[in-house]
């Protein structure tokens, strides 16, 4: 190319960026989804470490088994965790968005080349792809746009280049694979892209096919994402009943979407850029004319590729239109196999990026004009957020501007023990600062110091979990949570005001009911009150005197009714714990003086080391874990030594009311100590079970302490000994093929030079 | 006089075997309820209390209508979700008018209300409904703004139908012809009955129409050639099929309510009909999905989405069919079975393939 093109090219991208300056300004956006940024390092590194555990409680006092959500983000959570260290808060999220930006570019650019020489064209065509408007709903994530485009390159060059093996497109079309996962909505949704591509460039080049690379290929892929297909595959064994929530979740309700919007290629999601009946119309003519050009296309030769990305494209529509082309029968019988596809009327839509790209160059390869005018369209967008710069959606937060008292309770850094809390009407509300700094509702996520007990996300929780989050939603009757789920704060909102923009619906009714709350609790002689303007924080006054989470229960109550959550009938003197009247293996008479002292790490919440004292060897007693019951918590029998490995690193606390006590240890990055646990004898299984309605009970019997009067146990997520062992597999995998590459590469340039 | 068998057959029995295929296939096709389901379809000046924007908590509209029969079982109403899912509750009532209680009560939760569609709310039959006004309401008991349904301003707002089951109207037969006029008078109050009616009263209306005036230019062998050698149409200067064709889709475009994929399949297999007589190109459907989508946001703008959706749904079905009918053209001469073969062929012939046959014949 000549360096006059070169410079135009710089020129023209240059000046693109420049009217998206508003992605430069200082700040970060806290839009719904995408305030999942990090606060505090401290932050950016649980996020990370939350990929390599497979039972995780980041931002809720209760927990869950991720399953396929496990290790699947471990690349932009990695990269996340890496430009926050670096970059911090304002700068950071600037980075991150410009790497997608670029990322999307070179990838469609060089996918492009696979079926088009002239490299003006791809140019145009890379920049209408990375500008497309899907690229602003995306909020920032725009490197999901590289999946697609950068699967097939690489898929392409590995299988079909005619150097043989080639080391580096394989960990190209790793690291694109681990894009795809990295957002559960898109797994489905670009597979109906990748699949038909691979079929088309597979069956175009079928005399290329080697066997030795297709069996690398698959071992590979096999070893790498040995800990997503684990997570993945023990779910659907344990028959667990969270492994399509999604799929259930959805499959109640029918959306159906209007048919003129389907061909509105200017889809407006969750930034909201494009809405209205002129956007809408606006987007059918600018298909409208594509249809125009399909047209005239047609009386040329069909080629394969251009009905490829046709029918494609109508996969998208159809998806989109679900609901109202074949009615509700179909609809609800699809939506239980693609919930990630037709949930929602955009999911759909996003994966039209490349057939709708690669179709408009098909169309207008001759007649260069047609694609000025496409790129122009798609300029004036790109421009749109410049012209309307005080758009709600993509104001940019600036931490600063946060009142002291939200700072100091959920922002500063916090790696001590959280504390239970409970938000009266959720853990997110509009408050009053949000609306003087015009910016989208600010939800508080990942709690360090005070996260809640709320947990009624159904597609990630369900059974008792989420039944009882919703059912007590909004109630003031809190005092026997100290038990069930170690309650210590309650937080009542001061400055809550009407819904403005998304985020949740807090009207005239929700500020009253705050403020009852607030007489309510005031009245509560067992809370102490510390107020400020923004909210309200009261706490159990005896509660540094009992912890709840691991403890030795003295008296059974029996009861199914969930009632007595809300109640007051709880002594915490007694140390209570709420059985069924049919739990099994429930001895006449337990021992009532146990004590437990316990190791806990914030940040390994998978795992919990126990010293139990005071047994007395006639009696059985129980032990109970207020955290998401599972029959996978199991309870090891370990060593002194065993336990005595893990020093702490803080004081330790002693509960006089609960009789027990804890220190925190320091966590490990990756665990391998673990492994050393499956030779270790479990307490029986029988003698585990749901206690406190949601949480685990323990029976251990003489049998278990062998006539000892204190025991060593360990109390984990079993699964995730099995984890380590495959994200072990993996990472040598991985290394492996990085040192082939790098071996490959060294060869090609000595061979270069010979 | 004596009339001839023919003659016979052309005045009377073709005629009456006409209009019996339009009105079976209009009742069993056309409508959308049972057979035995009388329904009245109702327009926005039969409510007392209109309120087509945001339904809020205690906020109501209601409706008054007369009872056209007997067994009264179902009132039906159109509601806007505005494409969400809203957590509202409705209360239902209806009673007769100057009484004072409620003949039903009751409360819906509103997430499985359809957006621009009609909720079904049954009461207990009422067997004596004939001549009686009827008085509902429907109150929101927490809706508020965006968590809230509406009543849709599209008509019909709402429908009543009566419930007559077939051992009734057997055991019972006097009352069957009033069962049958009242069907069909009041079905044509429902404006999609009335168009898919009418495309099952074209055989019909185009027979009396020969009969009448062309039969003189066209007497019946020509009609046979014409069935026969439906070729001759092919000819450069006669597109009246296609004339007939693009006319009733017109009219479900501008006169439908909704149109779906499984109910247009009669006039879509038509269309590949006339791919196939006048040997059309893909270009030809994908220019009348062109001009669907087209008509689509001329439509928006002057606020008729109802129309501006058909556009938009027979832009859709247009480009499916000439995607299916281009992909047709390009594989017809490829023979993709054949293909298939050769592929196997050539995957068993792969150098690694004969390795491991090799391999695998030598093991003991």
């Amino acid at each position: 190319m000549r360096k006059s093109n070169i410079v135009k090219i710089i020129i023209f991208v240059s000046l693109l960026l420049l009217v998206n300056f508003f992605l430069l300004r200082p700040g970060f956006w806290f839009y719904q989804d995408a305030g999942f940024w990090p606060k505090t390092n401290h932050e950016a590194m649980a996020l990370f470490l939350q990929q390599f555990h497979i039972f995780t409680n980041l931002g809720y006092y209760m927990g869950s088994d991720q399953g396929l959500l496990s290790f699947t983000r471990i690349l932009p959570v990695g990269f996340t965790t890496f430009v926050f260290y670096i970059l911090k808060q304002n700068n950071s999220q600037i980075v991150f968005t410009f790497t997608g930006y670029i990322l999307s570019f070179a990838s469609f650019y060089l996918f492009s080349g696979i079926f088009f020489k002239e490299k003006r064209l791809r140019y145009i065509m890379s920049l209408v792809y990375v500008f497309n408007p899907l690229s602003y709903t995306l909020q920032g994530y725009v490197f999901y746009n590289a999946t697609v485009p950068l699967f097939i390159y690489s898929f392409y060059k590995y299988f079909f280049n005619k150097e043989g093996f080639r080391a580096k497109y394989l960990l190209l079309n790793i690291f694109a694979s681990f894009i795809w996962v990295s957002y559960i909505r898109f797994v489905q949704g670009y597979s109906f892209i990748i699949f038909p591509y691979l079929i088309y460039l597979t069956l175009r080049n079928r005399r290329e096919i080697r066997l030795n690379k297709i069996v690398i290929f698959l071992f590979s892929y096999l070893l790498i994402f040995a800990p997503v297909i684990f997570a993945f595959i023990s779910q659907l064994l344990e028959r667990s009943d969270t492994a399509f929530n999604y799929g259930n979740l959805f499959g109640n309700y029918i959306i159906k979407n209007k048919m003129y919007d389907a061909f509105n290629i200017f889809q407006s999601v969750g930034a909201k850029l494009y809405e209205g009946k002129w956007w809408s119309t606006l987007g059918l003519i600018v298909f409208a004319y594509m249809i125009y050009l399909i047209t005239t296309f047609s009386k040329k030769k069909h080629s394969v590729l251009y009905l490829l990305n046709l029918s494609l494209i109508l996969i998208g529509i159809t998806m989109y239109g679900l609901g109202n082309i074949f009615g509700d029968t179909i609809y609800l019988q699809v939506i239980h196999f693609l919930p990630f596809i037709i949930n929602g009327p955009y999911w759909a839509m996003y994966i039209l990026g490349v057939p709708y790209v690669i179709l408009i160059g098909l169309l207008t390869k001759d007649r260069i004009k047609h694609l000025y005018i496409f790129t122009f369209f798609l300029i004036v967008l790109a421009t749109f957020p410049l012209l309307n710069l005080f758009d709600f959606q993509l104001q940019k937060y600036n931490i600063d501007s946060v009142p002291t008292a939200y700072k100091t309770y959920f922002i500063t850094s916090y790696t001590s023990i959280p504390e239970a809390s409970y938000y009266f009407l959720r853990d997110c509300w509009r408050a009053e600062f949000m609306n003087e700094a015009n910016v989208p509702t600010f939800c508080i996520n990942y709690g360090h110091h005070y996260p809640p007990i709320i947990f009624d996300n159904p597609r990630v929780v369900s059974g008792n979990t989420n039944d009882i989050s919703q059912f007590l939603y909004a109630t003031t009757h809190i005092n026997n949570l100290r038990i069930t789920h170690n309650l210590k704060n309650i937080f009542v909102p001061n400055d809550m005001v009407k819904t403005k923009g998304p985020g949740p619906i807090t009207e005239t009714k929700e500020i009253e009911m705050a403020k009852n709350a607030n007489l309510e609790f005031e009245e509560n002689k067992l809370l102490s009150a510390d107020n400020n303007q923004n909210f309200s924080n009261y706490v159990f006054v005896d509660k540094d005197k009992y912890d709840f989470l691991i403890y030795s229960p003295k008296t059974i109550i029996f009861s199914q009714d969930f009632n007595i959550l809300t109640g007051d009938t709880l002594d915490m003197n007694t140390r209570p714990v709420i059985l069924p009247k049919n739990s099994l293996q429930i001895p006449d008479a337990i021992s009532n003086n146990v004590k437990i002292e316990y190791k806990i790490s914030p940040l390994e919440p998978y795992k919990y080391y126990l010293h139990v004292t005071n047994i007395d060897n006639v009696n059985s007693f129980l032990i109970q874990f207020n955290q998401k019951y599972s029959p996978i918590w199991q309870m090891k029998l370990i060593s002194k030594a065993y336990y005595d490995e893990k020093s702490c690193i803080s004081d330790w606390k002693t509960f006089t009311i609960t009789n027990n006590s804890y220190c925190q240890y320091q966590n490990s990055f990756l665990d391998l100590g673990n492994v050393a646990l499956l030779k270790k004898r479990n307490v029986s299984e029988l003698k585990h079970f749901q206690g406190n309605f949601f949480s685990n009970t323990w029976v251990v019997s003489p049998q278990d302490s062998q006539g000892e009067n204190e025991l060593y146990l360990v109390i984990i997520y079993a699964k995730q000994i099995y984890y380590i062992y495959t994200i072990l597999i993996a990472g040598i995998t991985l290394m492996g093929l990085f040192m082939i590459f790098i071996i490959q590469e060294v060869q090609k340039k000595i061979r270069r030079h010979i | 006089m004596k009339i001839s068998f023919n003659r016979f057959v052309a005045f009377g029995i073709t005629p009456f075997l006409l209009m019996f295929l339009w009105l079976i296939l209009s009742l069993f096709f056309a409508s959308k309820y049972s057979l035995s389901v009388i329904s009245v379809a109702y327009n926005k000046t039969s409510l007392v209390s209109l309120k087509t924007d945001e339904l809020l908590a205690k906020q109501k509209v209601s409706a008054r209508f007369r009872a056209i029969a007997n067994n009264l079982g179902i009132v039906s109403v159109r509601f806007k979700t505005y494409g969400r899912i809203n957590n509202d509750e409705v209360v239902f009532r209806l009673r007769e008018e100057g009484k004072k209680n409620w003949y039903y009560d009751h409360t819906y939760r509103v997430d499985q209300f359809q957006d621009d569609d009609y909720f079904t709310f049954g009461l207990p039959i009422i067997s004596n409904s004939e001549g009686k006004t009827y008085y509902f309401e429907i109150e929101s008991t927490k809706g508020k703004r965006g968590d809230a349904v509406s009543i849709s301003a599209t008509s019909p707002v709402f429908i009543t139908q009566y419930q007559f089951t077939k051992q009734k109207l057997l055991a019972n037969k006097t009352i069957i012809p009033d069962f049958l006029i009242k069907k069909i008078h009041y079905s044509f109050s429902d404006i999609n009955f009335t168009i898919s009616a009418f495309i099952y009263a074209l055989p019909f209306l185009f027979y009396m129409l020969w009969f009448f005036y062309f039969k003189k230019y066209l007497p019946p062998i020509q009609i046979k050639n014409l069935i026969v050698k439906y070729k001759m149409y092919v000819s450069p200067d006669n597109y009246i099929l296609l004339y007939v064709y693009i006319f009733v889709f017109i009219l479900s475009i501008f006169f439908k309510n909704k149109i779906l994929l499984s109910e247009e399949i009669i006039l879509i297999f038509l269309w590949l009909g006339l791919i196939r007589i006048y040997i059309l190109h893909s270009s030809v459907t994908f220019f009348l999905a062109l001009a669907s989508l087209s008509i689509s946001p001329i439509f928006l703008i002057l606020n008729s989405e109802i129309i501006a959706e058909n556009a938009a749904m027979w832009a859709y079905l247009f480009l499916l069919i000439g995607t299916i009918q281009a992909i047709y053209g390009l594989y017809k001469k490829a023979q993709p079975l054949r293909a298939i073969q050769l592929l196997l062929r050539e995957l068993s012939d792969n150098r690694y393939f004969k390795k491991i046959k090799k391999v695998w014949d030598r093991l003991p």
